[in-house]
């Protein structure tokens, strides 16, 4: 069984007292790798890492382009072993050897685009500002905001630790990362890859170990100077409690229960694919997953048929058959809180139209049925929270105002799509959806270079693009005067008199 | 909604609140994502406006928001504890090992 040490200050290392937990494979329900275990105490020592990064070492006061060029090492380095760790997060997280592998060649994209960038943020800008009441030069400098804490879920392990990592970087910051307790091991080895670059010690530190320890540590240290997590909407609202107490900058990416609405007019084979694409991608452990799927009422009977016939091909089984189209869910826990829901849905009154239960075919492994509802009521419970698992719900609608309107009703605006031949009418629809993303004809194309991120309780700030890059910099305004006489200063009446 | 406990909950609860002396406690439900509506004991916790107290579990209040409310309706739900050396959440109880649950009555 592989070992796993946590990084800090360009080690690897042993947890206090060596304390280690088995990272379970959900297909198998085994042991599959030992790693170490953080204490409160070993994250003090990767935030006293990263301060010392920051305030004393090279990185922050590197140019832009040796930045991008260890961006790119880093990128370099993932695409060279990226078979290798695509199995090592199939077997910790049970995605599909599929997913896992496009997700290790899109991380590397994704750094490469953070590279890219690095040398074209706009750290000092002129501005125009009024010239009155007096002549004036201004500019923005635009610097890293220092020590980084960022807290990542279970369901993208290694492509979240990119995307918390990539803008970082790519802004000049120091930082210490905390995977999943469920899935630590390919942000453990992006830290390996890491490790082999020119990036400085201290700068990047990676510590597992459980929320109420590690992830709050971070949020409470003073040494810390921004917190960014991944995660539920609770957690994002004790996170930004517990770092209200030193005034941290929070960026926040939290649940959603994305309204998917395919109009009637929309390509219905396109539509229903791209639907249980929306749905059913890494069994619907995706924050920005279309779990409401509105259908127009008069095609409904034909759209539900559609996609129960799309539905019964998906084979669930062994991530890492290049065969399987659905892997298990993360843990045992998921899968019962799953099972619970769809009881719940049915309890309620809405009909499972096809799954529901664990596939007989298989008698180890967290697997969930793909599984579709129909006579689904927005108000309903599966139609409210989020499920984080493969349930879609179908809810009908009369008129499009009317699936705006329940699109809308929801605590949470992540994701969400419109499928039309008429891209403009479906255009209308989506600057009406209350919710950071919008596709149309297309679902979960997030992009690197466009903006990512939640309205309402789904989240503050954004990731990717230049936005996100942002979330990791200060902004400094500095006033050049150009009056340069001392009588001639706007204040020069004001208090010394004429 | 109507809230319960099983002994193991109470007792964890006892656990905790021994373990951090003159800390005031709450209970309060995620809403989905990677957690369910997983149930968090936090210490020191700020409620909002539309969070209210739907019970009592070892002595601790538990608060729910109107969005959970609605949700549960006229359910029971009942907090047990299980043993986890995996929980990730910020829940007091995680420290010690154990992690609340959520089941229906």
């Amino acid at each position: 069984m592989p070992d796993y040490q946590i990084y800090i200050d360009g080690q690897f290392c042993d947890a206090e007292g060596g304390k280690t937990a088995d990272s379970i494979n959900p297909a198998t329900e085994e042991p599959w790798a030992r790693v170490a275990r953080a204490s409160r105490k070993d994250t003090q020592r990767a935030i006293a890492a990263a301060r010392r990064a920051f305030d004393d070492g090279p990185w922050p006061r590197m140019s832009q382009a040796d930045r991008a060029k260890i961006l790119n090492q880093i990128a370099d380095g993932l695409e060279a072993r990226s078979q290798e760790i695509a199995a090592v997060e199939t077997h910790d997280s049970g995605g599909t050897i599929r997913k896992t592998s496009g997700d290790m060649m899109m991380g590397a994209a994704q750094l490469r685009y953070f590279a890219e960038m690095a040398p074209k943020l706009p750290l000092w800008e002129e501005i125009q500002v009024p010239q009155f009441p007096a002549q004036s030069k201004n500019y923005l400098q635009r610097e890293p905001i220092g020590v980084c804490g960022q807290i990542i879920p279970w369901n993208f392990p290694l492509m979240m630790a990119v995307w918390k990592i990539g803008p970082a970087l790519s802004a000049g910051n120091t930082l210490v990362l905390k995977p999943a307790s469920d899935t630590p091991c390919s942000a453990l080895e992006l830290a390996k890859i890491i490790d082999q670059t020119d990036l400085p010690k201290g700068v990047v530190n990676v510590v597992h170990g459980s929320g109420a320890e590690c992830g709050e540590e971070l949020c409470t240290s003073p040494l810390v100077d921004k917190v960014a997590l991944t995660g539920s909407t609770e957690v994002g609202r004790r996170v930004q409690q517990l770092a209200s107490g030193t005034i941290k900058k929070v960026t926040l990416e939290l649940g959603g229960k994305s309204a998917n609405i395919i109009l009637d007019d929309a390509d219905l084979e396109m539509a229903v694919d791209g639907s249980l694409f929306g749905c059913f991608f890494h069994q619907g452990q995706a924050c920005e997953s279309g779990t409401r799927l509105f259908v127009p009422d008069k095609l409904h009977d034909e759209i539900v048929g559609r996609l129960v016939e799309r539905t019964k091909p998906l084979t669930v089984g062994d991530p890492m058959d290049f065969a399987s189209c659905q892997g298990p869910l993360i843990s045992a826990r998921q899968r019962e809180t799953v099972l619970g829901y769809i009881k719940k849905g049915v309890d309620e009154g809405a009909k499972v139209a096809i799954g529901g239960k664990r596939p007989e075919h298989l008698s180890k492994g967290y697997y969930v049925e793909p599984t579709i509802f129909v006579d689904v009521k927005n108000s309903m419970t599966v139609a409210q929270e989020e499920i984080f698992g493969p349930v879609l719900c179908v809810i009908r609608y009369k008129t499009i105002d009317d699936a705006i309107r329940m699109a809308n009703d929801s605590i949470y605006g992540l994701g969400g799509a419109v499928w039309s031949r008429d891209k403009e009418k479906a255009t209308v629809v989506a600057k009406q959806m209350r919710t950071g993303t919008v596709w149309i004809n297309e679902y979960h194309l997030l992009s690197v270079a466009a903006p990512f991120g939640g309205y309402k309780q789904s989240g503050i700030g954004r990731e990717f693009g230049l936005e996100g890059i942002l979330e990791y910099t200060e902004v400094k305004h500095v006033h050049v005067d150009q009056v340069d006489n001392r009588a001639g200063k706007f204040w020069y009446g004001a208090l010394f008199g004429a | 909604m109507r809230v319960g406990a099983t002994p193991q909950a109470e007792a964890v609860v006892a656990q905790v609140r021994a373990a951090h002396p003159g800390d005031d406690f709450v209970f309060v439900f995620g809403s989905g994502c990677c957690e369910g509506t997983a149930p968090h004991l936090f210490a020191r916790y700020t409620l909002t406006p539309v969070q209210e107290e739907v019970g009592a579990v070892g002595g601790v209040g538990v608060f729910a928001d109107a969005h959970v409310r609605r949700l549960y309706g006229d359910r029971t739900i009942v907090i047990d504890a299980e043993e986890d050396p995996l929980a990730d959440g910020f829940s007091a109880e995680i420290p010690l090992g154990w992690r609340f649950v959520l089941r229906l009555a």
